[in-house]
């Protein structure tokens, strides 16, 4: 656990996050995720072989209701956060 | 006409019609500004109003809400610049029923960004200040609703909540009472998410009553949160002047190990003496998780933050840009904008923890880990009722300190409130004394679903030592 992190590794980190860095937080951010990521090596110890995850704290079960369509916010509601709308829709930046 | 009583009194007073509510609102207006000035313990306030019900279990009780949970038409930020300009079109389900019984909406509570610390220092915003003593830091994530309790010379309650501890650090650092239920107990609707298998809403309050009772009123199954956890209702005052005799406290050796304040934890084992002298038994029990407990759940929050944190992309809430670039190219740029620096820490850190190969190494071994910690506690309370042990290592440092700290010294700050959180078992955080001027935290956990144990003996705490009578003068 926890090899060298290199800037490239956080360069794709970043890209992956969808994330702009400046020069100034690359820099930063790889010294202290190499710090936080060299401490957490001592998860090594336990031995867990044998454990399942627990993804929850309590274990829970699939919820299913019918298929029937509710009341919701209107379509204005929805767009009432927004500048990016036309019409009845949101507006996004270009995909291709 | 003065209204420093009880929450207790204050109900039975308005429910007997000796209160005159619009005085009451317009004081409640100006205290609330008064605290703010000196605390900036809100990111948003709201004038106080007479309740839309005729009655209720709140009914005219002024009720704080942390910024991280949607309430209709009143902006909400999560502490974040990224959601600076963000108004809901809906309430949070725990901010319906206190609303259904009858409480008065009267601001939005500082905090870390997304709940993204331990000091609310982490902010967007201004930094909120500790009653006690401005200098220092009043907890996080969920520090404004600290402040606001431990200042407001007129009943209320606020509703906070919790990841890895952000209802107790807050609570133990402003001598305030903080009341994190089971996971699933309390629905999560309507909150913006840090990490959905962490986050619990709680309440902060001035006594163990008023906090039970805030519990009563937001808990319960709902069919928006698929994880609520479908038990019945409980009225959780009444434990509050049950008796404590027989029960049976485990003490965990290695919450006072290393790290922690010697004076902190002499206070506490004081605290542990009064319980002593209520009747009930305690014993020393070992945890031997405690120590990895940290790890696993900071993994496990970088991962869930980092993918909750994805849908801020600046087109249908939030910060907006004009649309420039392609799709990638403008969501990097809002994000970089928008998010600040801890964010941006754990959106890189929980996208590393669950990238391609490493995500056995970081997440599912952390994963591994909380099922040992589990285990850890249900072997533990197979013996005992209720754990009692420091909330936090240490009394509220000054802000000159934290700035000191390493982003992970901040972490490790968190080693004695990550437990109970990641098992998503219940804990309540209750005054049990000061060291010089700040006050010190007891901490007392309970089984799933064992609110009331906790309640039950917090209480018989709080009678006993009455430090929930003393204020923090600002």
């Amino acid at each position: 656990m926890a090899e060298k992190i290199e800037e490239q590794t956080l360069k794709k980190v970043s890209g992956l996050a969808r994330l702009n860095l400046t020069e100034e937080e690359m820099k930063k951010f790889t010294k202290q995720l190499q710090n936080v990521l060299d401490a957490f090596k001592s998860l090594n110890e336990v031995d867990t072989e044998k454990v399942e995850p627990a993804f929850h704290p309590l274990e829970i079960k699939n919820v299913f209701r019918e298929d029937k369509t509710e009341p919701s916010i209107t379509n204005e509601e929805a767009l009432a956060n927004t500048t990016h709308k036309e019409g009845k829709h949101f507006k996004g930046p270009r995909i291709v | 006409m003065s209204y420093n009583i009880s929450v207790k009194e204050f109900l039975e007073q308005v429910k007997s019609g000796n209160i005159n509510m619009d005085d009451f609102f317009a004081k409640t207006n100006e205290e609330v500004e008064r605290v703010n000035k000196k605390t900036n313990s809100f990111i948003t306030t709201v004038q106080a109003k007479k309740p839309k019900t005729k009655s209720g279990k709140l009914f005219g009780l002024p009720v704080s809400i942390k910024d991280n949970i949607c309430t209709k038409n009143i902006r909400t930020t999560a502490g974040s610049k990224i959601l600076e300009s963000y108004t809901p079109v809906f309430d949070a389900t725990v901010t319906k029923k206190i609303l259904d019984e009858g409480s008065t909406i009267v601001g939005k509570t500082a905090m870390d960004e997304f709940g993204f610390g331990t000091f609310s220092v982490n902010c967007a915003y201004k930094i909120p200040k500790n009653p006690w003593d401005l200098e220092r830091s009043c907890g996080g994530s969920s520090g404004g609703s600290g402040a606001v309790v431990a200042a407001t010379k007129i009943p209320n309650i606020s509703i906070a909540e919790s990841t890895g501890g952000s209802i107790s650090c807050p609570a133990s650092f402003t001598g305030t009472v903080g009341l994190t239920p089971t996971y699933g107990r309390v629905s999560r609707y309507g909150l913006v998410d840090y990490a959905n298998s962490l986050d619990k809403i709680g309440v902060m309050a001035k006594r163990v009553w008023d906090a039970a009772l805030g519990l009563s009123v937001i808990a319960g199954k709902d069919e928006r949160d698929q994880t609520t956890v479908d038990k019945p209702n409980e009225d959780y005052t009444t434990f509050c002047n049950k008796d404590v005799r027989g029960m049976t406290i485990g003490v965990p050796q290695e919450y006072f190990g290393q790290g922690v304040n010697e004076k902190v934890a002499n206070i506490v084992w004081d605290a542990i003496s009064v319980l002593e002298s209520l009747g009930c038994k305690y014993k020393e029990v070992s945890l031997p998780m405690t120590k990895y407990a940290l790890y696993s759940y900071y993994i496990i929050a970088w991962s869930e933050s980092s993918t909750n944190l994805a849908k801020y992309c600046g087109v249908r809430y939030g910060l907006q840009k004009n649309l420039e670039g392609n799709f990638n190219e403008y969501f990097s740029s809002v994000r970089a904008d928008g998010f600040g620096e801890e964010a941006k820490r754990r959106i890189l850190l929980g996208t590393y923890a669950r990238m391609a190969g490493y995500r056995d190494q970081y997440y599912l071994k952390a994963m591994k880990v909380r099922r040992l910690v589990i285990e850890d506690f249900k072997k533990a309370f197979k013996k005992f009722d209720v754990l009692a042990a420091p909330t936090m290592p240490m009394v509220a440092p000054e802000f000159a300190e934290i700035k000191k700290l390493t982003p992970l010294q901040h972490y490790m700050s968190d080693i004695l409130t990550v437990p109970a959180n990641l098992a998503g078992i219940p804990h309540i955080s209750v005054p049990c004394g000061f060291f010089l001027t700040m006050p010190v935290g007891l901490h007392l956990m309970g089984n799933h679903f064992d609110e009331g144990k906790i309640v039950q003996l917090a209480a018989a705490f709080e009678r006993e030592t009455k430090f929930t009578d003393r204020w923090a003068e600002v």
